[in-house]
């Protein structure tokens, strides 16, 4: 968030991110078959599907975590296969079920993550003070993790995926058990992500989430991307009322792997 | 170290220093619960000890004893004679007596009463309970009674018949033993203090080992930090350092407060006056030394099966048994003779063992050293490389529940170019061709089998495994060179012996005395001087150059990232890899030269000249020169200017093919 007039470093004219025939199987499953997807700059594209869809599995191979069985994935212009470090150098991951440090403060946390992506010490502080301000962590900045409250937790997670400006975000279901309030810091920040140009990729099972925030919504029903496009277009051209509704549909009717 | 290795290590140590269970598990049971409980203990015994000489034993006798032996016993302290009846008890009226109270019953039968005044034996039973309260004290102290009696019965008996105490005993035994009160210490030191240091650093290394990687991915934090651009191999370099620091640290804490505990506890008694101990700070450090060799590896073996375990408890489980059975080649400091050799130098564990075992009684041979850091710096790669494997599997990473991940499918995996890989490989070369050297079956065999197991069987099948990584012509750099490359080769070839081997030997010669000697040793125990020169020049020219260039200067540069630092780093192993610090210069220098040719022209072909020329060289001039040569050359001399120029002059020439 380019509080310090730094503009993000986008991927020379091409989507921030992009996946190409990407599929993963586990032993015998195919938990991901041949998934095609590209979010441009400036672009939130919400990854809507039932649990098991294979939703996870994508993102942790986008991220650089997971190596794919087939197909290529780049992250700002960078091959996840071949040039890692510039690819999650140029990324913020969240999980909604992933856990920061208990035994750490807020601080040490997001210090050690800056020094992971490479920051200097400078830098990094220089970088906790302004997303502080951004997700109102004072209170609890130099508090060991282990006792935050899961919204408090959420949002110093949020504050680690932001704290090195990167210029895509992958947000793995990231409202998983937070209320209404510690939810909105969610939205607030990938609008704000959107309105500096950054690409986020977000995956969910709510459909709300993703009617309020997504510019293009992609259905992944097991592991293979079903529809997609902007939400009343999609609910046009398969004439339905609603998100749910086509979900359940094209899950039926999709054939299992 | 990396910078992001650093980090991770920083962070890791903070992580384990806040966390309770540690500061319990390491300094509070060491520093109070061990001194505690022994000071207890030992407070206790001595108390319950002092109580029974202090309380008054009843004896009883039955029939009544002669006048002579109830007054004896009467006038000892703290004991009560009183006469039971007047026949003789038997064992199970002594019982009954024994459990109305009494401490102990003496029984000396008529017959034995007489036998005890005319020069004969009076047979006395004693019957004690050592079950009951005082124990074995009544035993002790009736008995001890009764002998002082029957000692000055017997000296009153030889007053009689006018002999001396010495008629009794023609021979009195004085032991002494030369070593000093310092050696006998440090001897039991060297049998207790090894087995005992490893056992604890193991111990102490556990914990956070399991608490870095198990208990990582227990509390969900493992996938955030994979999406961080460090490289897995820091992650797993900075989490090893860690965990050594931690269980050296805490396992060193843990034997010093043992030790000083029982020396407070013996210091009250008489013990520390014939042991002592002489620590130098030169032999503390070598023992700091020898105990870091021994926790790398472990380290690195606690991470590699805490990683692979979906839990806390997991791994718990699944390291108990590995701990139990990598603990045991630690005992062999209890085996008599063994000692530092250069075979134990490179069982690890043992090694360290041994290392600190000849600390303490002596000096280790730094060879001998120097074999145990290979091994051990070796395995630890090996194992780091095995860490680094699971970490990079998501079923081993993200799996918390379900079955595990393959392991075996995991390991037969083709490895990754990078320094694990390299360094690995390193390791199985060196410890194949060192067992392959104690064959013994004559030089030729003995050369020609340890360069084609050690360097050019698994350098050929380290290409083919790794095909799909890398295409083994690229692996193994077998392009061929421009012209100007085999130009320059001739050229490097030609001066390198004389320019860059016979300096680095002088250099060596300069710095640690001994070089030539070694060299004519080793050139005896070879037995080169029995073999014809072709087949001389075949088996150890031609065959180490065609294996170590594909060793050396194809898999390892080339895994090490074929740059600058790999030009380095293979040279260092190429020094290092032939087991001698008196070659250790000479070949690492030549190493550098082959390595920067390797570089410039783009192909391991070069190299193989140039080596092949460098060893036909030494070889002819070992076997064909007459010894004023040899001996002249064993000096400095302006000539080596003209080869070091000719293999400048070469390096210069040398140039990449054109694509």
């Amino acid at each position: 968030m380019g509080v310090n007039g730094k503009t993000p470093a986008r991927a020379e004219d091409g989507p921030a991110i992009l996946a190409r025939g990407l599929s993963r199987r586990y032993d015998d499953v195919l938990a991901v078959r041949a998934v095609d997807l590209s979010v441009s700059p400036g672009e939130v594209v919400a990854l809507l599907g039932p649990n098991g869809a294979g939703k996870t599995t994508l993102l942790r191979m986008l991220a650089g975590v997971l190596v794919p069985t087939e197909g290529t994935a780049t992250i700002a212009g960078h091959d996840v296969a071949t040039d890692p470090a510039g690819a999650k150098r140029a990324l913020g991951f969240l999980s909604g079920d992933t856990a920061l440090y208990g035994r750490l403060t807020v601080r040490e946390v997001l210090t050690y993550f800056g020094r992971l992506h490479g920051l200097g010490r400078a830098e990094v502080a220089g970088h906790i003070e302004r997303v502080t301000g951004l997700l109102e962590l004072a209170p609890f900045l130099d508090q060991r993790t282990g006792t935050l409250s899961s919204g408090q937790t959420q949002r110093a997670n949020l504050a680690r995926t932001f704290l090195t400006d990167p210029p895509v975000l992958i947000l793995d279901e990231p409202t998983t058990a937070l209320d209404v309030v510690s939810g909105e810091f969610v939205y607030q920040a990938i609008r704000h992500a959107k309105a500096e140009g950054r690409a986020v990729l977000l995956s969910t099972h709510v459909m709300s989430e993703a009617e309020l925030l997504a510019d293009r919504i992609v259905l992944l029903v097991r592991g293979r991307v079903a529809a997609e496009g902007p939400k009343d277009a999609l609910l046009a051209a398969h004439h339905a009322a609603s998100l749910a509704e086509l979900i359940l549909r094209l899950h039926r009717a999709e054939e299992p792997a | 170290m990396s910078r992001p290795a650093l980090v991770v290590y920083t962070k890791e140590l903070l992580d384990t220093l806040r966390d309770r269970r540690t500061l319990a598990t390491m300094i509070l049971v060491p520093m109070v619960v061990y001194p505690a409980t022994l000071l207890l203990t030992t407070e206790t015994m001595v108390a319950t000890e002092r109580a029974a000489e202090e309380e008054v034993l009843e004896v009883g006798a039955a029939p009544a004893l002669p006048p002579a032996l109830a007054r004896h016993l009467a006038e000892t302290p703290h004991l009560h004679l009183t006469t039971l009846s007047t026949h003789a008890m038997d064992a199970e009226e002594a019982r009954q007596a024994l459990k109305e109270g009494l401490h102990a019953v003496v029984v000396l039968t008529a017959t034995g009463a007489e036998a005890l005044a005319g020069e004969g034996t009076g047979e006395v039973q004693l019957y004690v309970d050592t079950t009951q309260a005082l124990g074995a004290a009544p035993l002790d102290r009736v008995q001890a009674a009764l002998q002082r009696f029957s000692h000055d019965a017997r000296a009153r008996r030889l007053d009689a018949r006018g002999l001396s105490q010495a008629f009794l005993q023609p021979l009195r035994i004085h032991p002494r033993s030369v070593a000093t009160t310092e050696e006998r210490g440090n001897h039991a030191l060297a049998m207790a203090l090894p087995s005992l240091v490893l056992l604890f650093v193991a111990l102490s290394s556990l914990y956070p080992a399991i608490d870095l990687t198990a208990g990582e991915k227990e509390r969900r934090t493992i996938a955030t930090l994979l999406t961080t651009p460090v490289p897995l191999a820091d992650l797993v370099a900075g989490k090893l350092l860690a965990v050594v620091t931690v269980g050296t640290l805490a396992g060193l804490l843990n034997v010093a407060a043992v030790g000083l505990t029982f020396l407070r506890v013996l210091g009250d008694a008489e013990a520390t006056s014939t042991l002592d101990f002489a620590l130098s700070p030169l032999t503390v450090l070598g023992l700091f030394g020898a105990v870091l060799a021994a926790a790398f590896p472990l380290g690195a073996l606690l991470l590699l099966f805490s990683a692979f375990a979906r839990s806390f408890r997991d791994a718990n489980l699944l390291l108990t048994p590995v701990l139990l059975v990598a603990m045991l080649p630690a005992g062999v400091v209890l085996l008599p003779g063994a000692e530092l050799d250069s075979a134990f130098a490179l069982v690890p564990i043992a090694n360290a063992a041994l290392w600190m075992k000849a600390l303490l009684t002596g000096a280790p041979a730094w060879d001998r050293v120097l074999l145990v850091l290979l091994s051990s710096g070796g395995l630890t790669a090996v194992l780091g490389a095995g860490v680094v494997r699971v970490f990079s599997d998501e079923r081993a990473l993200f799996a918390t529940e379900g079955r595990r991940a393959d392991f075996a499918r995991l390991l037969v995996e083709p490895p990754t170019v990078g320094m694990g890989t390299a360094l690995a490989f390193a390791a199985l070369a060196f410890a194949v061709t060192f067992f392959a050297g104690l064959l013994g079956t004559g030089p030729l065999v003995t050369i020609g089998v340890t360069q084609a197991v050690g360097y050019l069987i698994p350098a050929v099948l380290l290409a083919r495994w790794m095909k799909g990584v890398l295409p083994p012509r690229a692996l193994l750099a077998l392009g061929a060179p421009a012209a100007s490359g085999w130009a320059a080769a001739a050229l490097v070839g030609a001066g390198a012996w004389l320019g860059i081997s016979l300096p680095g030997g002088w250099l060596t010669d300069w710095m640690v005395p001994g070089q030539s000697q070694a060299a004519e040793a080793f050139a005896e125990a070879m037995g080169l001087g029995q073999v014809s020169l072709p087949m001389l020049v075949l088996a150890a020219a031609v065959m180490p150059a065609v294996a170590e260039e594909l060793a050396f200067r194809g898999v390892i540069f080339r895994l090490l990232g074929a740059g600058r630092g790999a030009l380095l780093g293979q040279a260092a192993l190429f020094g290092l890899m032939h087991g001698s610090v008196y070659r250790f210069l000479p070949t690492a220098a030549l190493g550098l030269c082959l390595g920067a040719l390797r570089k410039r022209t783009g192909s391991v072909w070069p190299g193989v000249l140039v080596h092949l020329m460098t060893n036909a060289t030494l070889l002819t001039l070992e076997t064909q020169a007459p010894q004023e040569v040899l001996q002249s050359l064993g000096r400095p001399t302006p000539w080596a200017l003209l080869g070091a120029a000719a293999v400048i002059l070469g390096l210069a020439l040398a140039r990449r093919r054109p694509a």
